[in-house]
């Protein structure tokens, strides 16, 4: 992976805020074009990482760059877009205002902002409500204006905080399709998430901090692959012993074995027909064979926990 | 295409701040109670017109109606200036404290724009709107008073000048406040400084009238930490011809030359406001947002 290929590096990065512990030696490789999933309980140091990526907060140790340049310069901010957790916009405005002011700041020309600004609206389902003011604005709309707003300057890196909390069941669908459209035109969404189900069905990678450490890191699919672990119902008692060898004659270990299930680690997918056939062999009979899959919640909980024992 | 172009996105802060004003109705509660501050005080100027301008007589009578003018006049410039000033503290003091209490600022600071560059913004949209109330009803006031009771005007325009720094004083001591303290806490912040400001002016008036310097001398560095009444009566001074006054300080007391503040005094003031806004970008550059 070359350095062109990632659009966020951060080295050690770390806050304290006193005693307090906000981050800790955070080291994370972000890809372009990737949707990057940052996972954590509350308070685990999400939002911190985040602001301190953005600007809104000073690092006490490490270093980070953000799309080539470190994060305390101000210009490396043009190309990224923010929806912030507490999401709040100067409600005296419309949409199209508040956007002209920030097309304005981000040095973009007027028609340009113009244009721009009615896409945005448009991708996030408020071209009707660009002349209302934002104080008219339910709290859903607001959270889907605050996505059209750092979507304005199209940018190349985008961060997302707690992006659907305010959203019902039919704008989150919407928001992840739109989620996954970016990254389909190379966007690099990094995003800040309690909902595991979402963040499962969109991310290619994930992190998991617990506070303030990174305890989890890597592509979703990896992660959730984890040990080849394959439950086998059986439709007959049938004697342990006999499964056991049979289960070993594969290079298999039974993990737990009752009179109708069998669970058995394998070295690997590959080893499952050589199982099946091992166990038709020694006549075992089987309704449902299948690779036990590992949840993003399941594998959420156990890093967390494991984080905490240690 | 994008330019990056600091002095833009300090001019797109300064215009939403003015927009802010406009669209909260700070301009318009302000233009109609001004308006009717003017009304009242018009209508006194006609009834005082009546006696000031028809019953005099030649020789003393003349120095007493240009003493009574000058009096009047002062009667209008000092609540002109306490509402100003009252307008200075509360539309500055929560103008980055709020935003940053309500997560406003987050999306706006999370954006490519140096910290320095909005509070500058700030500063030049609510001096612009600060300066120009005082422009307005200073400049009302003394015209009232010029063509109802022919009050003796001189030298208007420099004392109008430095009558827009008074605002600038509290603005930029509000904008300081604003970067670090909650809202409330400037606010009281502001208005204290005010008083004490007022208070200052009031011990080095009565003291350079009884000749007791250590009185002046505490008046003095009041007013160095606070220069709004040594602006003030800088202001008065340049406006009505001396020894007519009985009171030219906003603590409504004090006369003579001795308590007219020097050019140096109206510099430092000037420094004050600068100091005060490098500060607040200083702050607010090394606060966590």
């Amino acid at each position: 992976m070359t350095d062109e290929d990632l659009v966020i590096r951060t080295d050690d990065l770390t806050k304290h805020y006193g005693r307090a512990v906000g981050c800790e030696r955070i080291c994370l490789r972000v890809k372009r074009g990737h949707i990057f999933g940052f996972l954590g309980p509350n308070g685990a140091g999400k939002s911190t990482l985040v602001k301190m990526m953005v600007g809104l907060h000073a690092p006490t140790s490490g270093s980070a760059e953000m799309l080539g340049l470190p994060i305390g310069d101000f210009r490396a901010r043009a190309g990224v877009g923010f929806l912030p957790e507490n999401f709040r916009y100067q409600e005296w405005l419309t949409p199209m205002e508040l956007l002209a002011f920030h097309g304005r700041v981000l040095g973009m020309t007027t028609a340009d902002t113009t244009t721009a600004s009615r896409d945005v609206l448009a991708e996030v389902g408020l071209a009707d409500s660009e002349e209302k003011r934002l104080r008219a604005f339910s709290k859903g709309m607001q959270q889907r204006f605050g996505i059209a707003c750092a979507l304005l300057s199209g940018p190349e890196l985008l961060f997302l905080d707690e992006p659907t909390s305010a959203l019902d069941p039919l704008g989150r669908a919407e928001v992840r399709s739109l989620l996954l459209a970016l990254r389909d035109k190379g966007t690099t969404v990094f995003l800040n998430s309690h909902l595991l189900g979402e963040v499962e069905q969109v991310c290619d990678e994930v992190a998991v901090v617990d506070h303030g450490r990174l305890v989890e890191a890597g592509a979703l699919a990896d992660l959730l692959a984890g040990p080849c672990v394959i439950e086998v119902d059986l439709t007959e008692r049938a004697a342990g012993e006999v499964l056991s060898a049979a289960v070993r004659s594969v290079g298999g270990s039974v993990l737990e074995a009752s009179d109708r299930k069998l669970v058995v680690a394998l070295a690997g997918e590959e080893r499952i027909p050589a199982l099946v056939e091992a166990l038709v062999t020694v006549h075992a009979r089987m309704s449902r064979v299948e690779r036990r899959k590992r949840t993003l919640e399941s594998l959420f909980l156990e890093v967390t926990a494991e984080a905490r024992d240690a | 295409m994008r330019r990056d172009d600091g002095l833009s996105r300090v001019l797109a802060v300064a215009a939403l701040t003015l927009r802010e004003a406009s669209r909260r109705k700070i301009v318009l509660v302000a233009v109609l109670m001004s308006a009717a501050f003017l009304a009242l005080y018009g209508l006194g100027l006609h009834y005082a017109a009546v006696q000031l301008l028809t019953g005099g007589r030649m020789g003393i009578d003349e120095l007493l109606r240009r003493g009574a003018a000058a009096q009047m006049l002062y009667i209008g410039l000092f609540p002109a200036s306490f509402i100003i000033a009252l307008a200075a503290v509360f539309a500055s003091v929560s103008t980055i404290s709020g935003e940053v209490e309500s997560g406003v600022a987050y999306a706006v600071l999370a954006r490519p724009i140096r910290r320095s560059e909005v509070v500058l913004g700030k500063f030049l949209g609510l001096g612009a709107l600060l300066v120009s109330y005082a422009l307005v009803l200073d400049g009302a006031v003394i015209a009232l008073a010029a063509w109802q009771i022919h009050a003796p005007v001189r030298l208007w325009p420099g004392a109008l000048a430095l009558m827009t720094l008074e605002p600038l004083v509290l603005l930029g001591l509000a904008l300081l406040g604003s970067t670090r303290l909650p809202t409330l806490a400037n606010g009281v912040l502001c208005t204290a400084a005010y008083g004490i400001g007022v208070v200052g002016g009031f011990i080095e008036q009565i003291g350079g009238l009884i000749r007791n310097d250590t009185m002046v001398q505490l008046g003095i560095v009041t007013s160095l930490l606070t220069p709004l009444d040594a602006v003030h009566r800088k202001a008065l001074s340049l406006l009505l011809p001396g020894g007519l006054l009985f009171g030219q300080g906003t603590a409504g007391v004090g006369l003579g030359e001795s308590a007219t503040p020097s050019t140096w005094m109206m510099l430092y003031a000037v420094g004050y406001v600068a100091v005060a806004v490098l500060l607040a970008t200083r702050v607010l550059r090394r606060r966590d947002l």
